[in-house]
């Protein structure tokens, strides 16, 4: 048992598991075109190797209490002055000298040294500095169990949110999308900010924006592009009645041409939007034309453009441009694993920004001295890059044990 | 005479890999002679026996697979450098043996693919030619090894490095055997798969809402540079983690002598004979530097035909003939330009071996939309140097040209212009805009 803990909190482990990955991504590389693809679904369908994952945040989550459980007794420890039984490992020097050392001098010369120094006559306890906390290890914690959760659980449906329309699961039910509204924005990554109104059945409201993501019926919304979809009444020679409907076509931004296709018929509408007035986006004004080609098979019936409320006629064939639907492709997410990986990036974060020059310029520094039968006993344990302090340390011993040869 | 002229840097090397054995592994000068030699013979005569394509296959494949023996091997050597104490370390006498007569077996079927055209058939007298050639460097190597300064005695993995980066000099003279503009298009295609990934993972939110000047940023990544200083990491380091390691590897004591002055002498031998060790290593680093820039620079020429320019009829159709300026049926590609609303779309037209046509972008779905010029038996990407075989032009994937639906009529090759410019502009505007790659 002791092993298999030992082997799970080794450092090595997580090179282990990652060069496993790193084998099975680079044979990929050489038989397929989506080689990360193919690792990601290989992961995720196959459990041996999702337990060989699993291994990454247990791995984490061990060495993080074990490095919290040494912080607690060490911090135990210092506040009861040094006095007690401490327990072993904890330290990373500890050396016992056979003379006593006189405590009131080596507290006065630790207190000179910038040490806060606690104790009695037989024990004394000093420190220095904030102690590190092991926020790196929460970090790989939270990135490699949220990668886990967002491999094997993820679940995603594509949804276009229409205007006027419920932005419906699958099972029927959801939402309306009472208005989608987009807006130019100075913000320093988004260019513009986006804003899907839905009502729900009990009148209840949710905004869904760009980032971060809205949460709706327990997914969240991630909106994929914006697009434009023409309401169109279209008839023809040899159509038993007129079309009425709105197209979801491609057209948005201006400039692409995507054919509306009328079922059952000889007849595709190209359609993209005319150039607009500079600085004007139609999908936020609402006003555009149309460029239109109206074709039988490869027969060219009509071409022109129309304004919105307009119609272009010509040989028998009649389209009218009634109004417009603005729409976001949207895909409906269920991932449990996307908040603790930004756990995750915050906490690495926080470790370099905050932690790591803590530990540069104000490291954790501990002493113990303990008089007991006539030796004294020392720990000592510094998280300093340098050597310092450990220097200092051992200064201390060397003048106790002068002291003795002295005696 | 001119297919010898292409196989001159291959047999220099091959002699390289002679000096090298021949003052690395301790068999005697006539075995290595008799054995590398005989093996570089068989090789460099396998096209004759074995189709030229699965020959440069197996041999891309065998030296790859060294490589990555050679980057475990490297970093087992970092690992236990910290412990025992040597100076040197000699392969045992068979697994030296084995490895030399492996390397002389590649590095004639080398030889022996570069003098084979792609796509044609092996000329037995050029390649004949080229395997006296290598036999006599063979024996001249094997027995010049003992002219070369004393110090100079590669062992371990310093010596393997060696060897391997002389393996990869020859691979690089041939565009065809080349392993590092493949491994510059995979360490690109990785970056650019893993930042999909994390913005998908992460929902992050995609081109439309994104301002343009941090696309230019975000396109840094996927610019080919990265592609090749990544390449380059991945090529050199393996030399690197040899060369720390010899210099962490600890000397052997010396503390048994009593004598100062002799003590410092066996001291200052130690350090000298670990500098010495170091030239292997370095040696290697100046071969695969030789490799990369051979592989950047082919000495080829690519057929890149000016694209002609092409409009479309009134229902949005381009059509172009086949007969004419250009014949599209030569087997050449030919280039055409389609511009309309402000975008340039470029595609090609290539008539296959089969007979039949592959209409595709001049541009991938991966990389800068920089083209793509045709050589013997493939096109290259101008912007990642990846080869793409003719037979697959027309396929989807990877760094293939994007195909394109065409259809067949009136003596000539349809495309529909608002298609055109629609896949040109999905996949490739990104692209050109931003620096980098759309994702």
């Amino acid at each position: 048992m002791k092993r298999a803990v030992s082997l799970l909190i080794s450092p090595r482990l997580p090179a282990a598991v990652l060069a496993v990955f790193f084998l099975i991504y680079c044979v990929a590389a050489f038989g397929a075109e989506e080689p990360l693809l193919v690792l990601m679904k290989l992961t995720r369908e196959n459990l041996p190797l999702l337990l060989v994952l699993a291994l990454l945040p247990l791995n984490a989550a061990l060495r993080l209490l074990s490095g919290l459980r040494s912080m607690g007794s060490r911090l135990r420890v210092m506040r009861g002055g040094g006095r007690g039984e401490i327990p072993g490992g904890i330290f990373a020097e500890e050396v016992t000298i056979g003379a006593g050392a006189d405590l009131g001098l080596v507290k006065e010369r630790l207190a000179g040294e910038g040490f806060a120094v606690r104790g009695d006559a037989s024990s004394l306890a000093a420190w220095r500095g904030v102690p590190f906390i092991p926020l790196h290890r929460l970090g790989a914690l939270l990135i490699f169990s949220g990668i886990l959760l967002s491999l094997a659980w993820r679940q995603s449906i594509k949804l276009p949110a229409i205007e006027g329309e419920p932005l419906a699961w699958p099972a029927g039910g959801g939402a309306l999308v009472e208005k989608i509204g987009l807006q130019e924005s100075d913000g320093a990554i988004l260019s513009r900010t986006l804003a899907i109104h839905l009502r729900d059945a009990g009148g209840g409201r949710t905004v869904c924006g760009i980032y971060p993501p809205a949460r709706y019926a327990g997914a969240y919304v991630y909106p994929r592009y914006l697009g434009i979809a023409p309401f169109l009444r279209f008839k023809a020679p040899g159509m038993e009645r007129e079309m009425e409907s709105y197209f979801l076509i491609s057209i948005y931004p201006p400039g692409k041409e995507d054919f509306a296709v009328i079922p059952g018929t000889p007849y595709r509408i190209g359609l993209s939007i005319a150039p607009p007035l500079p600085e004007e986006d139609p999908f936020i004004s609402g006003r555009m034309e149309l460029a239109v080609r109206i074709l039988k098979g490869d027969e060219l019936l009509q071409a022109g453009t129309v304004p919105l409320g307009g119609r272009l006629a010509g040989k028998g064939s009649e389209l009218s441009f009634l109004g417009l639907r603005r729409y976001v492709a949207t895909d409906l997410v269920m991932d449990h694993g996307f908040l603790p990986v930004w756990g995750g990036v915050a906490c690495y974060l926080l470790a370099v920004f905050i932690c790591l020059p803590l530990r540069i310029f104000l490291p954790r520094v501990e002493m113990i001295l303990v008089l007991r039968d006539g030796m004294t006993h020392t720990a000592f344990r510094s998280e300093e890059f340098g050597t310092k302090r450990g220097g200092l340390y051992h200064e201390l011993l060397d003048s106790i044990e002068k002291g003795r040869s002295d005696h | 005479m001119i297919a010898i002229l292409k196989v001159i840097t291959p047999l220099l090397c091959w002699g390289g890999m002679m000096l090298s054995l021949a003052r690395g592994i301790g068999s005697g000068p006539t075995l290595l002679a008799g054995g590398c030699g005989a093996l570089f013979l068989t090789g460099s005569l396998l096209p004759l026996l074995v189709p030229s394509p699965l020959l440069v296959v197996a041999f891309k494949g065998v030296t790859a697979a060294a490589f990555a023996i050679l980057w475990l091997a490297s970093i087992g050597g970092i690992h236990g450098a910290g412990g025992e104490a040597r100076v040197g370390h000699a392969a045992g006498p068979l697994a030296g043996r084995g490895g030399a007569f492996l390397a002389s077996l590649l590095a004639g079927a080398g030889v022996g693919c570069i003098l084979v055209p792609a796509g044609g058939v092996a000329q037995p007298m050029a390649l004949m030619a080229a395997a006296v050639a290598g036999v006599s460097l063979a024996v001249a190597g094997a027995f010049a090894g003992r002219f070369l300064p004393r110090w100079f005695a590669p062992s371990g993995t310093g010596l393997w490095a060696l060897i391997l980066a002389l393996l990869l000099c020859i691979a690089s003279s041939s565009p065809r055997l080349d392993l590092f503009s493949p491994l510059t298009m995979r360490v690109m295609k990785f970056i650019h798969d893993f930042v999909h990934q994390f913005f998908e993972s992460m929902l992050l939110p995609d081109h439309p809402f994104i301002r343009p000047r941090v696309w230019e940023y975000i396109g840094i990544l996927f610019s080919s540079g990265v592609g090749f200083w990544g390449g380059v990491v991945l090529f050199f380091a393996p030399v690197g983690f040899i060369a720390t390691a010899i210099r962490l590897t600890p000397l052997p004591s010396v503390a048994h002598i009593r004598r100062g002055a002799e003590r410092r002498l066996l001291m200052a031998s130690y350090i000298r004979q670990r500098r010495h060790q170091q030239a292997a290593p370095i040696l290697a680093a100046a071969v695969l530097s030789l490799a990369i820039y051979q592989s950047r620079f082919p000495s080829v020429d690519y057929w890149d035909p000016a694209p002609v320019k092409v409009t479309a009829d009134a229902a949005g159709k381009i059509l172009i003939p086949e007969k004419g300026e250009p014949e599209i049926g030569d087997g050449r590609m030919h280039k055409f330009v389609y511009s309309h609303g402000g975008t340039e779309a470029r595609f090609f037209v290539l008539a296959k071996e089969d007979g039949e046509y592959a209409v595709t972008l001049d541009a991938c779905s991966i990389c800068k939309p920089e083209g793509y010029g045709q050589g013997e038996s493939a096109l290259i990407c101008y912007y990642c140097k990846t080869l793409i075989p003719l037979d697959t032009v027309g396929k989807p994937g990877g760094c293939n040209p994007v195909p394109l639906p065409f259809r067949r009529e009136k003596g000539g090759v349809a495309i529909d212009a608002p298609l055109l410019l629609r896949s040109w502009d999905e996949t490739v505007q990104a692209t050109a805009g931003g620096g980098g790659e759309r994702r």
